[in-house]
């Protein structure tokens, strides 16, 4: 298994707490494309947060490629979310001051990956989803849906393990979104990309080949595609 | 280069105006801080320069003087009548000077911490010439000797002393404006005891209002001759090897001989209050100057961090650690610094230069000098270079303390 949920539950604080996770158990297995669906409130994009390392559960365990990742040190978990994890947020989380191959190659200088190295793989990444000639523009010279393939790129560069796409299409018009989907697809089954996604798009998740429903903090359902 | 570098550059680039105004804060604070002290040290430096090193001796060594004989009786009158007090004043009415001076010379010459002795009669004068009449203080001296105490060549054309024959006189340029008089005419120059007829040999410049109206130079056996002081002198004029030693060295100089000793700290102690006083207020409005500018500047910095709190939870997110922010935080610090301090540098520096062609001009009657010039002063250099890193260091880590306790969830979420 590539990624291990064992009685992950989150709760926050309050009068009385406020559970947002119960005891979630899921797994998945490398190459997977799974879609997080519910309605708001219901817990997945808190699930996703955890499983980003950048959240911490209140309970529970999670383990990434075998590793359980809310144990490891501060230090070797920056290291290990920059290495194994690529993210791809609602908003385009770009650096505005930095070009679309500077902002892809990002992950790879954190690395401290030879820069060289990291220019061609991100501009391969980059002529991937279709901007090898917007290398050189700024976030703001570019369109929502060309940022967001600039995320996807950027998510991609050090060739993470496991991506995590919270809500990827929520701030595009249909046909953009649908593109990114289309891209999503074609990078779990090129390259065999594990991706956990979530939305609330039953549409967008029907391109995914398995859903796992949420429902107040829990699974409500776990559905494999056919074929 | 790592990218925190590339970050930091990117960073203070894209963001020209706040960057700009961070360094132009600097700068001007940088400016404020090297160019007050600098002024007043100069202003204090020139002071000393012109009044001490080049128109006064070091210490002083002055006759004795006996204790003023007041003298009280009571004169009992008739019976019945009141008694009479009648204070009688004993002291000596002639000037006492200094008698067998070249054994004294000699054995103050030798003392630790004196360079050279030089021998003088003094007393108050008037100068007449074209039906002027003035006030003046005649000093006789043995110019080459005295030059070697009191470093007057240059207020000289020439740049030396002149060589003063028993009929010549040197006296300073405004007292010859005042006399309408030049080089080679002859005045009269009159004591209570006698006058005589001198040529005027030279005019000097000593920088030193008071100086250059009220005083006039003669040959030592002239002034003896003017002052009918016989084969005496009015006193000794001392040179230390270090100017700030003249306090040691004339408390060595009082133990050592039975004449009254006098450094120029004490001739000097009201104006040294003063400039004391000055500097005081100076140094603290400095240091509010610095306290502002501190403040400030740590608070634009923190202003331009917190601005940017998404992009840094977005590093956060995607691998930066901790201490890879405070990095990036402290090099845009350290740029600000850098190009800050430089133009505060450059900025003073020419001021400074174009100072000293141009010096300010300030009321000679009341400061004793006529004009001085800002020049640049290492210690309040190093200070502004110092506060400059503290400010900017201390900005860079309270700002780095903040970025590394931001929570991407909460930034990027809105949780």
């Amino acid at each position: 298994m590539l990624l291990t949920i064992e009685k992950v539950t989150k709760q926050f604080p309050g009068t009385p707490p406020l559970v947002v996770l119960h005891e979630i158990d899921l797994a998945v297995e490398k190459g997977e494309f799974v879609a997080l669906v519910g309605p708001s409130g219901a817990g997945k994009t808190t699930l996703l947060n955890v499983v980003s390392t950048l959240d911490r559960p209140s309970a529970g365990t999670v383990r990434i490629a075998g590793t359980d990742v809310h144990h490891l040190r501060q230090k070797r978990l920056n290291r290990f979310r920059n290495r194994n994890l690529g993210f791809i947020f609602q908003d385009d989380l770009l650096l505005s001051h930095l070009t679309a191959l500077e902002n892809v190659m990002l992950p790879g200088r954190i690395a401290r990956d030879p820069q060289s190295r990291t220019r061609r793989a991100a501009r391969e990444l980059l002529d991937r989803v279709g901007l090898s000639d917007r290398l050189d523009h700024r976030p703001g010279q570019l369109s929502g849906g060309q940022r967001q393939r600039v995320n996807l790129a950027r998510a991609l560069v050090n060739q993470p393990a496991l991506l995590l796409a919270d809500e990827p299409t929520a701030r595009l018009d249909q046909a953009t979104g649908h593109g990114i989907v289309e891209l999503l697809t074609e990078l779990n089954e090129q390259l065999g990309v594990t991706i956990l996604m979530v939305t609330h798009d039953h549409n967008v998740a029907a391109s995914a080949r398995r859903v796992v429903e949420f429902l107040d903090g829990r699974i409500a359902s776990d559905r494999r595609k056919e074929g | 280069m790592p990218y925190e570098i590339h970050l930091a550059y990117r960073n203070l680039v894209q963001h020209p105006w706040q960057t700009a105004a961070m360094v132009f804060g600097l700068t001007l604070a940088v400016i404020v801080m090297v160019y007050i002290p600098s002024t007043m040290a100069s202003f204090y430096d020139d002071m000393i320069d012109r009044t001490i090193e080049q128109n006064s001796p070091h210490v002083t060594v002055w006759p004795r003087e006996k204790q003023a004989g007041w003298m009280a009786e009571t004169l009992r009158g008739e019976l019945g009548a009141d008694p009479i007090v009648v204070l009688t004043d004993r002291t000596d009415p002639r000037k006492h000077n200094i008698n067998g001076y070249h054994e004294l010379t000699r054995r103050i010459a030798e003392a630790p911490g004196v360079v050279a002795a030089a021998s003088f009669v003094s007393g108050d004068a008037t100068v007449t010439h074209a039906g002027v009449d003035l006030g003046i203080t005649v000093e006789g001296i043995e110019p080459s000797q005295y030059g070697r105490v009191v470093t007057f060549a240059k207020h000289f054309a020439d740049g030396h002393p002149p060589d003063l024959g028993p009929s010549d006189v040197a006296i300073g340029f405004r007292l010859a404006e005042k006399l309408r008089v030049h080089e080679g005419q002859q005045v009269r120059l009159a004591t209570a005891r006698t006058n005589r007829q001198v040529r005027v040999k030279a005019i000097f410049r000593s920088g030193y209002y008071n100086k250059d109206l009220h005083h006039a130079y003669v040959a030592l056996p002239t002034a003896q001759r003017l002052f009918q002081t016989g084969n005496e002198i009015s006193g000794l004029a001392v040179r230390c090897v270090d100017l700030h030693d003249a306090v040691p060295v004339s408390q060595a100089l009082r133990a050592r001989i039975s004449q009254k000793v006098r450094n120029w700290r004490d001739d000097s102690a009201a104006l040294l209050a003063e400039i004391a006083m000055v500097q005081r207020v100076t140094l603290f409005i400095n240091v509010l100057v610095a306290l502002v500018a501190s403040v400030g500047m740590a608070n634009v910095f923190s202003m331009f961090v917190l601005n940017r709190q998404k992009e840094l939870a977005i590093l956060r997110a995607v691998g930066s650690s901790k201490a890879s922010l405070r990095v990036i935080l402290q090099l845009e610090a350290f740029f600000i610094w850098i190009v800050g301090t430089v133009l505060g540098f450059t900025a003073v520096l020419a001021v400074m230069a174009y100072e000293q062609s141009n010096p300010y001009q300030v009321s000679a009657e009341t400061y004793g000098i006529g004009s001085y010039a800002t020049k640049p002063k290492e210690l309040a250099f190093l200070a502004a270079l110092a506060l400059g890193a503290l400010t900017m260091a201390g900005s860079a880590w309270w700002s780095g303390r903040r970025a590394a306790r931001l929570d991407p969830i909460e930034v990027i979420f809105g949780r």
